[in-house]
């Protein structure tokens, strides 16, 4: 165990070693790499792989003492590796281009190294190359790896500015983290108070969303349960008053009504219609912040009765959101970025069955595209349906029986099922008996349509953890869900999930209740409700809150925040961006001001010792005995002895602070203990000798 | 009790010869690298607005105030250093004048990466300790004998960042004393210059006789460094010179008026330089005549000193 602790150690101790040089070149190459590190999950593997080799190169070269590589080498490789960059991308604009031009300018700047100035240029495109960073990712921990890489960076161009007397490699490497923390009052000033401007100032933001995970279009057996391993958060919830019950947290998405025998999928004919009002029952509002998934399709619980416009959260830009009549909230444009927006909700499992006229002949469309099926499959099914239908006409007695099929047959719950044939319901029906949630609603939604009744698939999510240390509720793509909903002419859509029939513990307790082996604290030998596995739950809490926290105040900090900020810092209603300028420039000056005050604050000259004379001769002064300007210590001596009395403090200060200023052995560096014993013995000697007053005062 | 704040920028004086540099000396502004480094800042900034990325807007912040740490902190690694001129040695013409100046700093800080010099081209580079003072030597080419005024001196320092350039001149009042440039080959002494008093017999320096107490004028090649160490034995300093008898000992007068006529004023200096600098080698006292300037038979270093001296400010003092 201590082996690698030793040669750690070991190392350290080899670099520290190194002459002044070499180790201030391996900080700027270590600091290069840590910028470029983040970009490596990004760009293309060669580059990477490029990359990687220059900078070991670089190292070597460094290590060992040999000569750096001749100018006309490194032309040909700089053409080659850019002409790479130019076909892999095949153009010169773009993020991705510009990084992977970066990247490898700014390691094969390393291996050019010859001067001050080249170093300095490595450091300049690192500094750009942070911003790249940033256009990836705007996490928390990102933020802190920034906060590092600006640090290291610093240090590395102190470091190369030292001439000859330059401080030992540790306070190098530590220069910048000292500045950071100088430089932050004023940033963060100028952070907050900079007047943000709303749009791009030009082009489209290009989106950064091409592999983001999240529920689709269409829905095959095995989909939902891809998502189900995924612990990104959808969305969060603050809900206005009382939390709904668990088993009613049904988060509605996606309408499927479409069946080819294998793949669910929404109409291709979306004309807007009349919403379908659903019947009345509690109503809840939610207030949802979600995730970007590029979609267009919004969350909330189920069934919606209206929904506000969606508005970014970094820019306030609205967007427009409505209702689908399958009680789908929609917005018009893909979603790209965090969005907010308010959701209203009721309760109650069913739609309203109004006697619109108009509506009715909408629905009847509806609900003739929930009975198609592909024809010729799943035979088997069908003869079983034709045996229930001849038990009951009743939809609702049917869909009951139906469940009672799967709750009392064994079938199983589980992740990871067997593949199913070409007859996918009659093999789940009969013989594996065994799939995720989509199995169960598919399946289920394939029997009811075979008897008739129209039913249509629901994907969502369900369940969702309250975070105790901000109050919100957060729904994380294991939540991942689907369900159905069929139609009894008598109270309009009505939503079962047969899942609920099955595994009753996934819709009463959320979803890692159902899958204990997918937790954390199981994977490590662990029972369900150990101490470890709740701390974990805590802080996985913690992190949930104190990353929306981030992405709300921090990363979504815009005019309107300034704004508010502003007014009820200073009273101004209203403020415009020029008055948050003004208030910027008028604070940042004051801070400024004031650090280059402490700053530029002249230390004493004065040594401990000359400090307590000082003092000792301005309290005689002011009771009447300044100490003359060609007066030594022992000249005063004798003057203040006639006039104090031979006060014994008085002679015994005077004559130790003389021996110690000009007596042998006295060194200004108070190195040892000796000497700070006697300073010790002088202050309390003076503490004595302020309280003097002069013989003829006292009289 | 009112006038502390103000005092508060303001350095003490320590003597009289030294000049501490103060902000109204010192002047600060952004070099190459920072102007570059501000067009970095421009870009990082743009791409902030274009791509709308906050945290683009803190680390752009983060990098400004440390370019607003770098004016302090480069303003603070010049001001309140001390400069102070000390001695410097006479040259001849044509060489090096070094002048030696000290810099003193008081601060509890070290200073670090200053560059010296008296033009941009050549600089010297410096560190003073913390609590501590450096001496060092700044040459200048001299062309012309007389006073040699110490040029404008240049402070500049770039440190911590190397962003920003501080920079300060110094007028120093030093100055140095050029001599004129000694004739290459000079003729041989003029021992019989002045008719037949020319050869005077000196004091010998053939045969030595005995030891006698120094006189003033005695020339320092003849101490008699092992009687004295004899005789006065513990600290009391007792000078002897050895004393010659016998021989003989020549006496020259150089005279800048005998000099040949087809010389000019400057050639006839040199001819004189090099004749000081060949007799005090050969050990021979001479005479000095220059304009109104009479010094009787001499030799030994503050002779020569006298006569390069007045050699070299020929003419000056009508000025």
């Amino acid at each position: 165990m201590s082996k690698p602790k030793v040669s750690i150690i070991q190392l350290a101790q080899k670099i520290a070693a190194l002459p002044r040089d070499k180790t201030d070149a391996l900080l700027l190459i270590f600091t290069c790499t840590f910028v470029l590190l983040p970009f490596a999950e990004h760009s293309p593997l060669w580059i990477n792989s490029i990359a990687a080799l220059l900078i070991i190169w670089r190292v070597w070269i460094t290590l060992r003492g040999t000569v750096m590589p001749p100018k006309w080498l490194l032309v040909i490789t700089t053409c080659a590796l850019l002409t790479g960059v130019y076909v892999h991308f095949g153009t010169w604009y773009g993020k991705e281009t510009g990084i992977a031009f970066l990247m490898l300018l700014a390691c094969l700047k390393m291996l050019e190294m010859h001067a001050r100035r080249d170093a300095i240029a490595v450091i300049f495109v690192c500094y750009f190359l942070l911003v790249g960073q940033l256009l990836y990712s705007q996490s928390l921990l990102a933020a802190v790896y920034l906060l590092f890489c600006i640090c290291l960076l610093l240090s590395a161009q102190l470091a190369f500015q030292y001439h000859q007397l330059a401080p030992s490699l540790w306070k190098r490497c530590s220069n910048g983290f000292r500045l950071v923390g100088l430089a932050l009052p004023l940033a963060v000033i100028l952070f907050l108070l900079f007047p943000r401007f709303q749009a791009p100032l030009w082009g489209k933001q290009q989106s950064n969303l091409s592999g983001v995970t999240g529920l689709s279009e269409t829905m095959e057996p095995g989909n939902v349960a891809n998502l189900a391993l995924s612990d990104q958060i959808a969305f969060r919830v603050k809900f206005e008053e009382k939390i709904p019950l668990a088993s009613q947290l049904y988060w509605r998405a996606v309408v499927l009504d479409t069946y080819n025998g294998k793949r669910w999928s929404t109409s291709p004919s979306r004309v807007q219609q009349a919403f379908i009002a659903p019947a009345p029952g509690t109503s809840v509002m939610q207030e949802i912040i979600m995730e970007p998934h590029n979609q267009r399709w919004l969350f909330g619980l189920d069934r919606p009765t209206s929904v506000s416009n969606a508005a970014h959260i970094n820019n306030e830009r609205n967007m427009v959101s409505f209702l689908t009549p399958y009680g789908e909230m929609r917005s018009n444009e893909p979603i790209q970025e965090r969005i907010r927006y308010t959701i209203t909700s009721n309760l109650s499992n069913a739609t309203l069955a109004a006697s619109n006229s108009r509506t009715t002949s909408d629905r009847r469309e509806i609900e003739q595209k929930s009975l198609q099926l592909p024809i010729d499959t799943n035979p088997l099914t069908r003869r079983w349906t034709k045996q229930l239908r001849q038990q009951s006409n009743d939809s609702a007695e049917l869909a009951k029986l139906v469940l009672d099929y799967f709750r009392e047959q064994p079938f199983r719950y589980t992740m990871s099922p067997p593949p199913l044939g070409n007859d996918q319901v009659d093999d789940f029906l009969f013989n594996t008996r065994a799939g995720f949630c989509e199995h169960y609603a598919s399946a289920f939604a394939v029997i009811m349509r075979y008897l008739g009744i129209p039913a249509r698939i629901v994907t969502g999510y369900q369940g969702g953890e309250m975070n105790p240390f901000d109050g919100l509720m957060t729904v994380r793509q294991a939540d991942a869900h689907a369900w159905t909903e069929i139609w009894i002419a008598s109270r309009g859509w009505i939503r079962i999930d047969p899942v609920a029939a099955v595994s009753p513990d996934r819709i009463e307790h959320g979803f890692p209740s159902s899958f204990p082996s997918r937790n954390f604290a199981s994977l490590l030998g662990f029972n369900q409700q150990t101490w470890l596995s709740d701390l974990a739950k805590e802080w996985r809490a913690r992190w949930d809150a104190t990353n929306s926290a981030w992405n709300l105040w921090v990363l979504n900090y815009n005019l309107n925040k300034q704004r508010n900020l502003l007014s009820t810092l200073t009273g101004i209603e209203h403020p415009q961006a020029v008055q948050i300028g003004i208030a910027m420039m008028i604070t940042a000056s004051f801070l400024a001001a004031i650090l280059s005050l402490i700053l530029l604050r002249k230390k004493s000259d004065q040594g401990p010792l000359d400090k307590l004379y000082d003092d000792f001769c301005k309290h005689m002064g002011n009771q009447g005995y300044p100490r003359l300007a060609f007066e030594g210590p022992s000249d005063y001596c004798r003057r203040l002895q006639l006039a104090f009395h031979n006060k014994y403090e008085l002679v015994e200060f005077l004559s130790l602070y003389t021996n110690c200023k000009y007596g042998k052995g006295y060194n200004s560096a108070l190195s040892s203990t000796h000497e700070l014993n006697q300073l010790a013995k002088l202050k309390s000697l003076l503490k004595l000798c302020l309280q003097l007053k002069p013989a003829n005062q006292r009289r | 009790m009112l006038k502390r704040p103000l005092n508060f920028w303001q350095y003490p004086t320590a003597s009289h010869n030294e000049l501490i540099l103060d902000r109204r000396r010192i002047y600060i502004l952004p070099n190459k690298a920072g102007l570059t480094f501000a067009l970095v800042l421009l870009s990082i900034f743009v791409t902030s607005i274009n791509y709308g990325v906050n945290l683009g807007y803190a680390l752009n912040f983060i990098l400004l105030s440390c370019g607003w740490l770098g004016i302090i902190f480069t303003f603070k690694n010049l001001a309140g250093l001390g400069l102070e001129a000390s001695a410097s040695q006479a040259v001849f013409s044509g060489e090096l004048a070094h002048f030696s100046l000290r810099l003193n700093n008081r601060s509890t800080l070290a200073r670090h990466a200053i560059l010296l010099g008296f033009d941009k081209s050549s600089m010297q580079v410096v560190d003073i300790h913390e609590n501590s003072s450096n001496s060092l030597r700044l040459a200048t080419k001299s062309h012309q004998r007389g006073w040699l005024l110490c040029p404008r001196i240049r402070l500049q320092t770039s440190f911590p960042f190397g962003l920003l350039t501080a920079w300060s001149y110094w007028q120093s009042a030093q100055k140095i004393l050029v001599y004129p440039a000694p004739e290459l080959n000079p003729p041989p002494l003029p021992y019989a210059a002045e008719g037949a008093s020319g050869a005077d017999l000196m004091a010998g320096n053939e045969e030595f006789s005995g030891v006698r107490s120094y006189q003033t004028g005695d020339s320092l090649k003849q101490l008699a460094w092992r009687q004295m160490a004899r005789q006065s034995g513990g600290n009391n300093a007792l000078l002897l010179s050895k004393h010659f008898e016998g021989g003989q000992r020549y006496v020259c007068t150089l005279d800048f008026s005998s000099l040949p006529v087809q010389l000019n004023i400057e050639e006839k200096l040199s001819r004189l330089c090099a004749w000081l600098l060949v007799a005090e080698q050969d050990n021979v006292s001479y005479a000095f005549k220059l304009g109104g300037i009479q010094l009787a038979a001499n030799s030994g270093e503050d002779h020569q000193r006298a006569c390069l001296t007045a050699l070299a400010l020929y003419g000056a003092e009508d000025e």
